[in-house]
């Protein structure tokens, strides 16, 4: 096991490369988590102002 | 052109298809990250020159073939969204790019540190080196523009004029160990050669590209909903998915 992470004293780079983008990789999971929940947050409070009438398939959102 | 390639460029249509498919692609991820961790570290032997340090090859080549491969789709999608204003395609440029950043930053970081204990350094300002920095400028570049443009329309027209005139810098990373006498080693896979590698150490990086590959449309795929979400805030379609109305209640 020692041996494992000593990797033939090559440890600190290979585990420093492997170790980075591990965090980078869960960095990105969390940060695209918080992302998406906030969009449906922020929709669900600005959603319910436009009348559906107005709304068309040029401006969906029915702000023009 | 058949009828239901338009029907996907509708975000509506493609936001439940984007999720069916996200979800598969992460499972595919997951177990193909295993497989090639399990025979990167622990089947595929030492190396007979580098030692251990050779292991790190399973990061960086996925990854540094990914940054270029990324960009390509985001030129793709980006010279659609000029082509036929189609909001998706933009939508589908702007998912990709801090993805394509990550990967990018995980080969120049990976690089480093194979670099220091193969050719005693982290950093020399050699061709492939820095052109794939300046792939990472690239990515930061497009990523500061949108944030920069209020306009979300006029912001997918900048981004995808920038996203198009960075792309001449990928045949440079991709050439550049030929054009310039670089400290870059050449390719260790070519399509016309027999591969340069034991078959062990190649499945194992073949497996970890697969990873990244099926990792970055599932990330890619979640992060157009999100965006999605964000864009098309107040349409009739949106306010009426489960998970709009079910927090409401």
């Amino acid at each position: 096991m020692t041996a494992f992470f000593d990797m033939g004293g090559y440890g600190w780079f290979v585990w420093s490369a492997y170790g980075m983008t591990a965090l980078v990789v869960v960095a990105e999971l969390i940060s695209l988590g918080n992302r998406r929940r906030r969009g449906i947050a922020e929709a669900r409070r600005a959603e319910p102002d436009i009348p559906a009438t107005t709304r068309s398939a040029l401006d969906p959102a029915g702000s023009a | 052109m058949p009828s239901t390639w338009y029907r996907y460029a509708s975000p509506a249509t493609f936001y439940a298809f984007a999720g069916h498919w996200a979800r598969l692609f992460a499972l595919a991820a997951a177990l193909l990250c295993i497989a090639g961790l399990y025979v990167g570290l622990l089947v595929a032997p030492t190396d007979a020159q580098q030692g251990e340090a050779y292991r790190i090859i399973f990061i960086h080549v996925p990854a540094a073939w990914m940054s270029m491969f990324i960009y390509l789709v985001m030129a793709f999608w980006s010279a659609l969204a000029l082509g036929f204003n189609t909001r998706l395609s933009a939508m589908m440029a702007q998912a990709l790019t801090p993805t394509g950043a990550l990967m990018t930053f995980i080969a120049l970081w990976t690089g480093a540190f194979w670099g220091r204990p193969t050719w005693g350094t982290y950093w020399a300002w050699d061709a492939r080196m820095t052109s794939e920095l300046i792939l990472l400028f690239l990515y930061f570049g497009v990523m500061a523009l949108r944030n920069a443009i209020d306009d979300p329309r006029r912001a997918d027209r900048a981004c995808s004029v920038l996203t198009l005139v960075g792309a001449v810098n990928v045949p440079i990373i991709y050439f550049s160990v030929q054009w310039w006498n670089t400290l870059h080693q050449g390719s260790t896979i070519s399509m016309t050669t027999a591969p340069k590698m034991a078959a062990i150490m190649l499945t194992g990086m073949l497996l970890m590209t697969l990873a990244a590959w099926a990792y970055t449309i599932a990330v890619t795929l979640v992060r157009v909903r999100a965006i999605i979400v964000e864009r098309e805030r107040g349409a009739t379609w949106l306010s009426q998915l489960p998970e709009l109305r079910r927090m409401r209640a």
